[in-house]
């Protein structure tokens, strides 16, 4: 054990938690708000869902990104057509006007009403709270959208990256976990099911690999705080 | 154990490409998390809002059901934790508590639903102009911002005026004419709606205005009826609240009760000792058949069964004696029904041919009524809301004015229907008003029928009045409110009327009909989202509600909505809407809230307001002496009047008249009860659609019983040989609730078939079938019963349609979809005649409704 410690540095850590924050920082950006013309071009061009890591350790990110970079070779967002197609596809899933095939928030999915403002809403409202955040929408969008529980994830994941440069372990373990609970108690209890929903109803292949990738991202990312906090708690020892 | 983490090192090459990922989602781009996303909060304030608790506030539940009920919300920081309903009081007989049905106990499923309309949106192919119209109802949409969406609309309004004139801009309702009536003004719409042909016609032959008041005893003098006849009229589906428990109070009071329906229902099975299954729209024949055996069997001596000291005092027109000044002796009532002129006596052989009733039944409810010493003579709205029914209410009237059954203790005719269900008699308490001044007149005259509408406005010309047709031409339909595209007869046409104008808008909380077939849609609040108010249902209570919840989404108040479209068409908000703040309108509307005195004489103010509470909700204001503190009003959400039998607040209607009909004449040209109105003719006539006698006889219905037959007289059925009748269902409040998921599970909106009818057409229960008219076609799933009289199909009333542009099949069960704009008299929109058959379909079968879009959840 030991020398699997010894091979890893603090630099790796601290890699690893950049590699996070990019990727909550990500995915949040793709949910929060409709996609702009602008911001599909650079994600097309800059090829940032091929450089996206841990392909080989997950299945599913590894379908996710493919079926979004084999999506950009053949469409390109320059295209009007192809952005209007991207835009619809959001604005289908998580705006309306109709009935939505893949409502973005929590309480759907976790209440029995499959309704908004749920009891799921209020819980992620505190967590947020314990952490001093609140919705710049408060009262107007549910707490529990699928981008504002990613942006929580975000931030809380930059806190602990502070707490690494800082040298302070038991604020750094307690965010940690706390990152574990909101990801058990939140996004993980339902972003399965709105994944699957997600890749079953969306028009593009983009939106079919953002659905896999998210839930993929999600999965690993829970064991990624497992080993960090592991790695942590033994490195102080 | 550590894979993760050494995999890292195999990154270092490639992430200069994703580190950065985030910062490309936005560069160049406007930046998602400058308006969404988290804020950091200071530690005070985190902190305090981690501690708020929950409270139970009054939720407004106001919807067009025919009830009233109280709902209170338990809200903890505007999520709604749990709902119930009026628990303030024990439960009595005298004194009900008014609690909510199924549809109330949903509200919040309504409030909160994911289909919620949340943004302003526009149709993706529109243009100024229309662009694409055919792609209306099947396009894809684009959320804008508010002053995006508000520039479409009042450009668009703008240019219409300019091109076309304001007679070219339809306004199917809501308070956008607050604004355009200051811009020239708009084309309107009217109709009869649930009233059918009670809506004009009473006050013309001597009952009450129809409208607001009904001709019918309050819930406490119910009691002293012998017997209750109730004409088509379901209270249990179609007056939720305390009404049905208000009947069962007569019943075990002892009253007899004889249900006249085509359908066994929820009401006949609680109430009923006899149900009489009917042909719908043929009441009136049957009416005809008692009048005839009232006739035949009364002997003023032995068997005293007509009451001819109330006729000649108190009615003209029944027979040649009593006939009105100047009118022809011959047209009168009784040698109409005797067939003395006509040759066609209305025996109960010749109604029992009509109505399907076998004429000793009809004989024997017309010898229980005229011998009965207290009876309630009741009919619903339903049976008038059949073309060419002017006659009817007058008919109604008519058998309660042979035999009596007016103005006195435990007698009654008139209507029993919405909120004056079995309760009739002005309000005993009732809100102020706002305070916002009234809308502008306007300057536009022309108004459009619900029944002719969409056929006028393809046609480019409607009915103004008698001989009176006049050239439209719309071009711009704004739906501030309701659900006209969905509730109005003859909905094909009105699709095509959406698809060929160059511009329609709607207000809305869902993708209603309406919404659907629009070109932009502004997402409003609901009561639960705005400051707060009173509903009135039943005249006993009034129900105060609060807000719940701050607007969610980017939902605004029509008002906002009609304020910001005026200002863009240059006018200021207080020309718009007076500039009264929602605080202060609520206040105003508490102050001005009203009491009927211990007395039962007057009215007195009901809430105390006290210096602080005009200090407290910093408004204008004088302090009052009232029933109730403001503090109580917003803790209980209803003031109830307590009743007992015997006190100051009971009513007869008409009482004055009937006990002394000289001094207290009614507002009829004889000031007497009409059987013979002159004044009714002349008023159907003057609509321009189709004409009555003075005297009520029968009109078969356009599209009615007779319909059905291609040869009346050898009996040989015709292309729709059925009748479909559209009961209001507890699914729905008329349209709202349809996409609500507690109710689509537990009423499925299938249509009601008779076995009979279906099994001579190989339909089973559970199959798909097809329901076609003249007009449209539909499909269900069937539900086969024995509780509907064979010939009739019960489709339920209010479902969204969902036109499949393959076929044009509609698979919701729309009920306009099977109506034709068809208008008669008084503009009826008669949407319980119309012909039909049906069969079982041979496509795809349909999910049930609660299975449509279907989500997976966890």
């Amino acid at each position: 054990m030991n020398t699997v410690n010894e091979s890893i540095k603090v630099e790796d850590v601290l890699l690893l938690m950049d590699i996070r924050i990019e990727a909550y920082d990500l995915l949040r950006k793709l949910f929060l708000a409709e996609p702009t013309k602008e911001m599909m071009e650079e994600l097309a061009t800059r090829k940032v869902f091929d450089a996206f890591p841990f392909k080989d350790v997950s299945s599913t990110i590894h379908n996710g990104v493919n079926t979004i970079s084999s999506f950009f070779q053949d469409h390109s967002p320059t295209d009007l057509n192809v952005f209007e197609s991207l835009h619809w596809d959001y604005t289908r899933m998580f705006i309306g006007p109709f009935q939505l095939p893949a409502p973005p928030w929590g309480s759907v999915y976790l209440g029995e009403e499959k309704t908004l403002f749920q009891e799921e809403t209020l819980q992620v409202r505190r967590a947020y709270l314990k952490y001093g955040f609140q919705s710049k929408q408060h009262g107007i969008e549910a707490d529990d959208h699928i981008g504002l529980e990613l942006d929580m994830m975000y931030q809380l994941v930059k806190l602990a990256k502070q707490d690494v440069l800082s040298d302070n372990p038991q604020s750094f373990l307690e965010i940690t976990r706390d990152q574990l609970l909101f990801l058990e108690n939140h996004l993980l209890s339902w972003v399965p099911a709105f994944s699957r929903d997600m890749k079953k109803t969306a028009n593009t292949d983009f939106y079919k690999g953002v659905a896999e990738l998210l839930y993929g991202y999600l999965e690993l990312d829970r064991k990624m705080i497992d080993e960090i906090t592991d790695y942590y708690a033994l490195n102080r020892n | 154990m550590f894979n993760l983490l050494s995999k890292v090192k195999e990154y270092k090459v490639s992430r200069r490409t994703f580190l950065g990922a985030g910062a490309a989602v936005t560069a160049g781009a406007m930046l998602p998390t400058a308006k969404y996303g988290l804020n950091k909060l200071d530690q005070v304030q985190a902190e305090e809002l981690q501690k708020e608790e929950g409270e139970w506030i009054p939720a407004a539940c106001w919807h067009n059901c025919g009830g009233r009920c109280l709902l209170k919300a338990y809200v903890v920081d505007g999520v709604v934790m749990r709902q119930k309903t009026d628990d303030n009081r024990p439960d009595s007989p005298d004194n009900p508590q008014q609690r909510s049905c199924v549809r109330g106990r949903s509200q919040r499923q309504q409030v909160y639903g994911v289909d919620r309309l949340k943004y302003p949106m526009k149709r993706k192919n529109w243009q100024p102009g229309g662009g694409d119209k055919d792609l209306r109802g099947n396009d894809e949409w684009v959320r804008l911002s508010w002053d995006e969406a508000l520039d479409i609309v009042s450009d668009e309004i703008k240019r219409i005026k300019d091109t076309h004139g304001n007679r070219s801009i339809l306004v199917t309702g809501g308070d956008i004419s607050r604004a355009l009536n200051l811009y020239g003004g708009h084309v309107g719409t009217w109709g009869t709606t649930s009233w059918g042909s009670w809506r004009w016609g009473p006050e013309k032959f001597g009952l009450q205005e129809g409208y607001f008041e009904h001709s019918i005893n309050d819930r406490m003098d119910l009691r002293n009826s012998q017997l209750i006849v109730m004409w088509g009229l379901n209270p249990a589906w179609s007056s939720p609240g305390s009404p049905t428990y208000n009947f069962l109070q007569a019943k075990k009071a002892g009253a007899r009760v004889i249900v006249i329906d085509p359908m066994y229902s929820e009401t006949a099975e609680l109430l009923g000792d006899e149900w009489i299954p009917i042909h719908p729209g043929t009441d009136h024949a049957m009416l005809l058949g008692m009048a005839y055996t009232l006739l035949e069997k009364d002997d003023p001596t032995n068997n005293p069964l007509i009451d001819w000291d109330f006729l000649k005092k108190c009615s003209v027109g029944f027979d040649e004696e009593m006939m009105p000044e100047g009118a022809n002796k011959e047209e009168n009532f009784k040698d109409y029904v005797l067939g003395t002129f006509d040759g066609t006596p209305k025996t109960p052989e010749w109604a029992s041919d009509i109505c399907g009733i076998e004429p000793d039944k009809i004989r024997k409810v017309a010898i229980e009524v005229g011998s009965a010493n207290r009876a309630a003579l009741l009919t619903g709205w339903a049976p008038a809301r059949i073309k060419n029914s002017d006659s009817w209410p007058q008919m109604f009237m008519t058998l309660g004015a042979m035999t009596g059954h007016m103005a006195q203790p435990g007698r009654m005719t008139g209507v029993s229907c919405h909120f004056g269900t079995g309760n009739g008699g002005p309000r005993l308490v009732m809100g102020g008003g706002n305070g916002v001044p009234p809308a502008a007149e306007n300057p536009i005259d022309d108004s459009l029928a619900h029944a002719e509408m969409w056929d006028a406005i393809l046609k480019g010309e409607y009915t103004a009045g008698d001989n009176d047709l006049r050239d439209i031409d719309i071009q711009m339909i704004y739906h501030g409110f309701g659900a006209t595209l969905q509730t109005r007869d003859g909905q094909s046409k009105g699709i095509e009327v959406h698809r060929n104008v160059e511009f329609v808008v709607s207000n809305g909380h869902f993708v209603t009909t309406n919404a659907k077939y629009s070109d932009v849609v502004l997402p409003a609040t609901t009561p639960w989202e705005r400051e707060g108010g009173f509903n009135v249902g039943n005249r006993d209570a009034l129900f105060y509600y609060r807000k719940v919840t701050e607007p969610l989404f980017e939902t605004r108040d029509d008002a906002w909505i009609t304020t910001e479209i005026g200002k863009r068409l240059g006018f200021t908000s207080e020309e718009v809407y007076g500039d009264i703040s929602d605080k202060q309108q609520l206040f105003n509307q508490i102050t001005g809230a009203l009491v009927i005195n211990k007395d039962g004489t007057d009215y007195e103010p009901l809430v105390t307001i006290t210096k602080e509470d005009i200090d407290n909700w910093k408004v204008d204001g004088e302090p009052q002496q009232g029933r109730i503190t403001i503090a109580e009003l917003e803790d209980q959400g209803v003031y109830l009047v307590e009743r007992e039998p015997g006190d100051n607040y009971g009513y007869i209607a008409q009482e004055a008249f009937r006990k002394d009909p000289e001094t207290n004449p009614l507002g009829t040209e004889t000031g007497k009860l009409e059987i013979h109105s002159k004044a009714l003719a002349e008023f159907i006539k003057g609509y321009g659609f189709t004409t009555i006698d003075p005297i009520p006889t029968y009109n078969p219905a356009s599209e009615g019983y007779e319909e059905t037959y291609k040869n009346w007289d050898n009996k040989e059925k015709g292309d729709y040989p059925l009748q479909v009748v559209n009961p209001h269902y507890l699914r729905r409040a008329h349209t709202i609730f349809d996409n609500n998921p507690w109710l689509r599970e537990a009423w499925p909106n299938e249509v009601y078939l008779s076995v009979k009818d279906a099994e001579e057409r190989g339909v089973k229960q559970g199959d798909t079938v097809k329901i076609k008219s003249k007009h449209g076609q539909t499909l269900r799933i069937a539900h086969l019963t024995e509780r509907l009289m064979p010939g009739v199909v019960g489709l339920m009333h209010g479902a969204w349609v969902e036109v499949d542009e393959k076929s044009g099949i509609d698979k919701a069960g729309s009920d306009n979809i099977l109506t034709g704009a068809i208008c008669t008299g008084q503009g009826i929109s008669g949407w319980n005649s119309t012909v039909c058959d049906f069969e079982k379909w041979s496509g795809e079968p349909l999910k049930e409704d609660k299975y449509w879009e279907p989500r997976v959840v966890l």
